[in-house]
């Protein structure tokens, strides 16, 4: 729609700002606008929806796409922090250690490390607490990626639960599928990778 | 295990893998989010949800969840539910299509962001992508199986 727009009002445009020929019914010149001002004015015979919203251009489309990226990455500081600051703990008690060894032979059938239990429990929290787990434990690419698998089909549980709840949903059978998709993923990848 | 660990050292620990980490998504997150905000304003997503209708008939579900999935499949920001609860609000689905939309965008939601962020992490970008897409509707057809083996269920939603 976009691209369209934009495109029409170009050839639109283009021709009164080159060579006036005096065929346009109203150039911009001849109102004393500047050039940028006519780009509505062209648009609105074609643009056939009542829009009340301002034009979208590609320049107002990447502001506001910039705006959004700023506005996720503030979002991320709030789990970003906590979950590297809980893990760098773990790791200088020594508590890593012992939980990875606990849950070592668990984690081996879908090809983990242990200290990966850690990765997958704070995923359950948000999934950029999961992230931020992934980037401060040190393994290798593939169960890195074994890792991202798991938890993009299964988490932040404890909150999608709720939605899923309040939406009328059944809760234990959407987290069963998540969960039985989230290990196959897990389980292929062991496989192929 | 020892207890005495250097406090300092692991407060500067904990703050440089902060930044390094947002620093890894920002440079990620914030030019595919330019990116996904054009292609939005462009109409793009009208276009795919025309052709998805196809595929939501053949599911059971309205031809409004069409949109509902193409957005909760391409662009779903902070959670995949949150998509069809909105959805929910304008069109009164049934138990069985609710459970299959959070089977499908539960499983496989946000897919430009999310890939882009785990590949950031250092991940394989195609195995993610593919497993993800592939287990998505895998698991539906797999629920709409299951629930024709069952039809008193069906009769009860």
């Amino acid at each position: 729609m976009c691209m369209k727009d934009v495109s029409e009002c170009e050839q639109v445009i283009l021709p009164a700002d080159s060579e006036p020929t005096g065929n346009e019914p109203m150039s911009c010149e001849s109102i004393g606008c500047e050039p940028m001002g006519c780009e509505p004015m062209g648009c609105e015979p074609t643009d056939t929806t009542p829009n009340k919203e301002p034009k979208k251009t590609i320049g107002r489309s990447s502001l506001n796409g910039f705006k959004n990226g700023a506005n996720v990455i503030l979002g991320f500081l709030k789990y970003i922090i906590p979950s590297v600051a809980l893990i760098k703990l773990l790791e200088y008690t020594g508590a890593l250690l012992i939980i990875a060894k606990a849950c070592e032979p668990l984690m081996s059938y879908i090809g983990l490390p242990g200290k990966a239990a850690v990765v997958l429990f704070m995923g359950q929290l948000s999934l950029y607490s999961g992230i931020a787990a992934i980037s401060t434990i040190s393994m290798t690419a593939k169960q890195i990626t074994i890792c991202c698998s798991f938890l993009g089909s299964f988490h932040a549980m404890l909150l999608e639960s709720i939605v899923v709840k309040r939406t009328g949903g059944s809760m234990m059978l959407v987290a069963l599928f998540r969960f039985l998709a989230a290990l196959a993923s897990a389980l292929v990848l062991n496989w192929i990778l | 295990m020892n207890f005495h660990f250097d406090f300092l050292l692991m407060l500067k620990d904990i703050a440089l893998t902060s930044l390094d980490v947002i620093w890894t998504m920002a440079c990620i997150v914030v030019p595919l989010l330019i990116l996904v905000e054009i292609l939005k304003d462009c109409g793009i997503m009208g276009i795919v949800a025309k052709k998805a209708k196809g595929f939501t008939n053949h599911l059971n579900l309205p031809g409004e969840a069409a949109i509902g999935i193409v957005v909760g499949v391409g662009v779903g920001l902070v959670f995949g539910s949150g998509v069809i609860y909105n959805l929910q609000q304008d069109v009164k689905m049934n138990k069985i299509q609710l459970n299959t939309l959070f089977i499908l965008v539960g499983i496989c939601h946000a897919i430009f962001e999310e890939t882009a962020v785990y590949a950031a992490t250092g991940a394989n970008l195609w195995g993610i992508l593919l497993t993800r897409v592939l287990f998505g509707i895998l698991f539906t057809y797999l629920y709409i199986g299951l629930l024709k083996l069952m039809p008193r269920r069906v009769k009860n939603a």
